[in-house]
């Protein structure tokens, strides 16, 4: 087990860097709404995490070796956790009350971009909520910097499963090294957050309100509602800029790429966010119709409305709810359970399998009625005119059954908590697609039903979700820990 | 190259009149118990098809030995549809099951070997009935085709057809004529019926009760002449009976001649077999130990029995029950839930996934894992000592796939139904996978009887699609399928 562990210790003393860094803001909100109970702390964290950040740094500063793809993995996986536990002492030092499986659940909820919560909001300190907002802003860049500059590089995802005309000339044109690739996505995510917080301001939130749920929906993490809900308890102009932003975040950012070399035609030629966008259009209506058929709506237009956004807010795994689902009709939450396991598109914030992926091996089950009927007929599946290769198609459905196995070992664990089966079942399915609410008892997001071990579990299915699997389930894999031996 | 439909009209001639022949039985049946109304029904459905499949059989054309594979589906899908809505009628005209929809549920559930029952009370129906009801699951356990190639043995195409019933891993020759194989599989599949029913009555039941429970045992069926099931029996020796019998049908009917020809020992080293019944072990192991530790249950032979009992139905897929597992705890019902995506092992009388498409799941999940790690080795999947094709396992990879959607698009047509999403979910469940009893409004102890007409359409064609192995019956939708010129 020969790892080298002067990368991974850099790795944190950049993590602790990093992550003192994002304290700031939180005790500067402090500092501004006179909380100086927890200000103190707070400093004092910041400080000593950005200490011995710099402090290892700078003696690994001039070790620079490459990584091999194992360690990519655990650095990966550990980066995580790290953040995570780090992530968690805010909580501790501003609230009474709860243990520390709690904070670490709060924690990993916000990084990994999942609404769901054990703390609710409205007993939170304002430090606190800026914290969590902070935490789900930069998980959402964190889950791009993945995707795009770290998942390739090892093999995974994203890249070899988007369709390769962006990923080959194109790139180079704009930009020489992956790491140009990931700036510019950061440029996108920023000015997208710049423009949703001005537009926020102009509803009916105050300025402080408008930048936690800007920095929550923008990285489709959920929202901020004050009275400690996830229910969107809104104006109708601040929903619609909330929904729309859903939509944009949850998007292929290729799209954003295209558009930056100004290549607008083919950016609004996107077979995955066409489809995406038009399986969510399918479901609203779907929705809407049952909705206002069952009269739990009278108005066809609130039914419309109310489906459109409890539609995107499930297919971009933001997680908010408009309104207590459970008590909606059962084909409404049929198609928001399917929309909690497609999720959003690849290369966006959001998580779950990907609608790349769910179009993918929807055509290879119509290709695979297709070889019954003409066994030795050669038929490639295509996606958007371009062939899929036969790599991607395998490594599509590896993934879909690597994500159903882990989700099957959750809801194992999680059946010790005892709950009801709807609770079980779409508690750990909400954390593994990184979504947040389900049905049952969690239908507010509100884990805190669960037993400490149950929120533990859940905090491991949201990070593997985030970490789209491999990074665990190498971990499974005998020639991981000895390399050496062939297997 | 069309369809060959005068040969697959003059099979159906011969299934119509098997089928007219296997009524005779409940009307002995009702013979013995003086139920002159029922066998009048009886005949008022035999007459008619036996003259009917004469004319079918009849039908003078040479080209019968042309039957081809594509024929054979059609063959296969409309056998089990014309049987179930034929066999529904004695029902209906009876007035035991006046409505047609559910008489038909009812017929698929036998034929499918399914054992759900829209009947809410079951024990004040004529005997002749429940006998005709009981039986349909010993014919379809086998399959009716597999039954008419017996006596048709000059030039059908039989093997084609009987691959259409079980693709997937081959049925491996055991014999240089179908026939003959399928003759020796039936003499097996005798055997087991004449022990079962012997040590039921050795063990106190009377020669009715232990036909109907053998029936639904031996065909992995489920029902039963009784209200609740096979917990009407007290006795443990009953429940352990049956529990040897659900096991050993749910085995693949081939390693019992491997042992009869070569040893016991060549037919255990199949990883199937290993596979299934480690799955029982554990299983049941689990769910025993667990009731115990937690206090549930006291008697460790009660907990064992019905752990074991309960397990085994539900992975064999027939269903039968002594104890309500939905009143167990979760962690129990989780397990029982896992089970229904299992399924039997293949070329068994078992439905569902089929334990041989876990095992090479298994084994291309831990492949693609390997891949991330070492891209540039290769690697192939075995099975024992064979090695799969790609194209095996990418056909299994789709059947999975095939099976999830099905299950999504049924669960979506029975939501509609607007009971909640686990009954409407499990129901679906259950059907694709020939079980039985699902959860909620479905469990154990309940029925179907709750389901729109709609709904036990949709219900009844998933059971036959689960039965037929999916591809079977959905092939019959695409319009490659009739005219290969289409391409």
């Amino acid at each position: 087990m020969n790892f080298n562990y002067k990368i991974i210790l850099k790795t944190i003393s950049f993590i602790l860097l990093f992550e003192g860094v994002a304290m700031i803001p939180s005790w500067l909100a402090a500092f501004k709404y006179h909380e100086t109970e927890v200000m103190w702390p707070l400093i004092l964290l910041s400080l000593v995490s950005i200490s011995f950040g710099i402090f290892f740094f700078k003696k690994l500063r001039d070790y620079n070796r490459k990584l091999t793809s194992r360690e990519g993995f655990i650095i990966a996986l550990l980066s995580w956790i790290i953040v995570s536990m780090l992530g968690s002492i805010p909580y501790l030092i501003s609230i009474e009350g709860y243990s520390l499986a709690d904070c670490f659940f709060e924690s990993v909820a916000g990084w990994t971009t999942t609404s769901s919560y054990v703390i609710p909001s409205c007993s939170m300190t304002k430090s606190l909520m800026l914290w969590k907002a902070t935490t789900n802003w930069l998980g959402g860049m964190g889950i791009l910097v993945l995707t795009i500059s770290i998942f390739p590089a090892l093999g995974v995802g994203g890249k070899n499963i988007v369709s390769s005309e962006l990923t080959g000339p194109e790139l180079t044109k704009m930009s020489a090294r992956i790491s140009d690739t990931a700036k510019i996505a950061y440029e996108i995510y920023l000015i997208m957050t710049l423009i949703e917080l001005i537009l926020l301001n102009l509803g009916d939130m105050g300025f402080f309100e408008a930048l936690l749920n800007t920095l929550s929906t923008v990285s489709t993490s959920g929202i901020f509602d004050t009275r400690g809900e996830i229910i969107l308890n809104f104006s109708p102009y601040t929903k619609t800029v909330i929904t729309l932003f859903s939509i944009l975040a949850s998007i292929n950012f290729k799209v954003y790429f295209l558009m930056y070399i100004g290549q607008f035609s083919r950016a609004f030629k996107d077979i995955e966010v066409k489809s995406y966008l038009l399986i969510l259009l399918i479901c609203s209506l779907i929705c809407g119709g049952a909705l206002w058929y069952s009269g739990t709506y009278t108005n066809i237009f609130n039914a419309l409305g109310a489906a459109t956004v409890q539609v995107v807010s499930f297919g971009s795994t933001s997680g908010f709810s408009v309104s207590n689902i459970s008590t909606w009709p059962t084909i409404c939450q049929a198609v928001l359970i399917f929309l909690m396991i497609m999720g959003g598109c690849s290369l966006s914030t959001s998580g779950s399998l990907k609608a790349i992926r769910v179009m993918i091996s929807f055509k290879l089950i119509v290709r695979g009625i297709y070889k019954r009927i003409h066994p030795r007929a050669i038929k490639p599946v295509l996606l958007g005119g371009n062939p899929v290769k036969a790599s991607t198609a395998t490594a599509v459905t590896v993934y879909i059954m690597l994500f159903f196995t882990m989700y099957a070992g959750g809801i194992l664990l999680l059946s010790l908590e005892n709950k009801d089966m709807t609770t079980t079942l779409t508690a750990a399915l909400s954390a593994i697609s990184n979504n947040g609410s389900g049905l049952g008892e969690i239908s507010d997001g509100n884990y805190g039903v669960f037993s400490d071990f149950g929120k533990i579990i859940s905090a491991i299915l949201m990070l593997l979700g985030r970490l789209e699997l491999y990074a665990v389930a190498v971990l499974f894999s005998r020639s991981f820990w000895k390399p050496d031996q062939v297997r | 190259m069309t369809i060959n439909f005068h040969g697959v009209i003059k099979v159906l001639g011969i299934m119509l009149m098997i089928l007219a022949v296997a009524m005779l039985l409940p009307v002995i049946v009702g013979f013995y118990y003086k139920e002159i109304f029922e066998i009048k029904t009886f005949f008022k459905v035999i007459i008619p098809c036996l003259i009917l499949g004469v004319v079918l059989f009849h039908l003078k054309n040479p080209s019968l030995t042309k039957l081809k594979a594509r024929d054979g589906f059609l063959i296969v899908s409309l056998t089990w549809i014309i049987s179930s809505l034929v066999s529904a009628l004695p029902f209906v005209i009876s007035g035991t099951i006046p409505n047609y929809f559910d008489a038909f549920f009812e017929m698929c559930s036998g034929y499918s070997t399914t054992g759900s029952t829209i009947l809410t009370e079951i024990e004040g129906l004529p005997k002749s009935m429940l006998f005709w009801r009981s039986f349909t699951h010993w014919l379809g356990g086998m399959g009716i085709i597999v039954f008419a190639m017996i006596f048709l043995e000059s030039g059908v195409k039989g093997q084609l057809i009987a691959s259409a019933e079980t693709p997937g891993p081959t049925l491996d020759k055991l014999t240089p004529r179908f026939s003959d194989t399928a003759r020796n599989l039936y003499v097996l599949y005798f055997v087991f019926t004449i022990i079962e029913a012997v040590l039921l009555m050795l063990g106190g039941l009377s020669l009715y009760d232990a036909l109907v429970q053998t029936f639904g045992t031996v065909g992995t069926g489920g029902f039963s002449n009784y209200n609740n099931s096979i917990a009407h029996f007290r006795s443990p020796y009953i429940h352990w009976v049956i529990i040897i019998f659900m096991t050993l049908c749910g085995i693949n009917f081939n390693l019992y001649f491997i042992a009869f020809k070569q040893s016991i020992k060549a037919a255990l080293e199949d990883i199937e077999l290993r596979t299934y019944l480690s799955i029982i072990a554990i299983f049941s192991l689990a769910i025993a130990a667990y009731i115990l530790i937690i206090g549930y249950e006291h008697s460790i032979f009660k907990a064992v029995t019905d752990a074991t009992f309960q397990v085994v139905a539900v992975i064999t897929t027939t269903g039968y029950m002594t104890y309500d597992f939905d009143i167990w705890p979760t962690f129990a019902k989780i397990l029982i839930f896992l089970l229904m995506f299992v399924g039997a092992s293949s070329s068994s009388t078992g439905g569902g996934v089929k334990v041989i498409r876990i095992v090479v799941a298994a084994k291309f999940i831990k492949k693609g894992i390997n891949k991330i790690l070492h891209p540039n080795r290769l690697y192939e999947i075995s099975i024992g000592d064979r090695e799969i094709q790609q194209e095996t396992a990418s056909n299994i990879a789709n059947f999975i796939f095939m099976y999830i959607a099905t299950i999504i698009v049924g669960t979506l047509l029975v939501s509609l139904n607007n009971f909640d999403i686990l009954t409407s979910f499990s129901a679906v469940l259950t059907c694709i996978g020939n079980i039985g009893p699902g959860f909620n409004l479905v469990g154990p102890t309940m029925n179907f009887s709750i389901f729109s007409d709609f709904s036990k359409l949709v219900l009844s064609i998933i059971m036959i699609a689960g039965r037929l192995e999916l591809f079977t019956l959905f092939m019959l939708f695409s319009p490659h399928y009739y005219n290969s010129n289409k391409a």
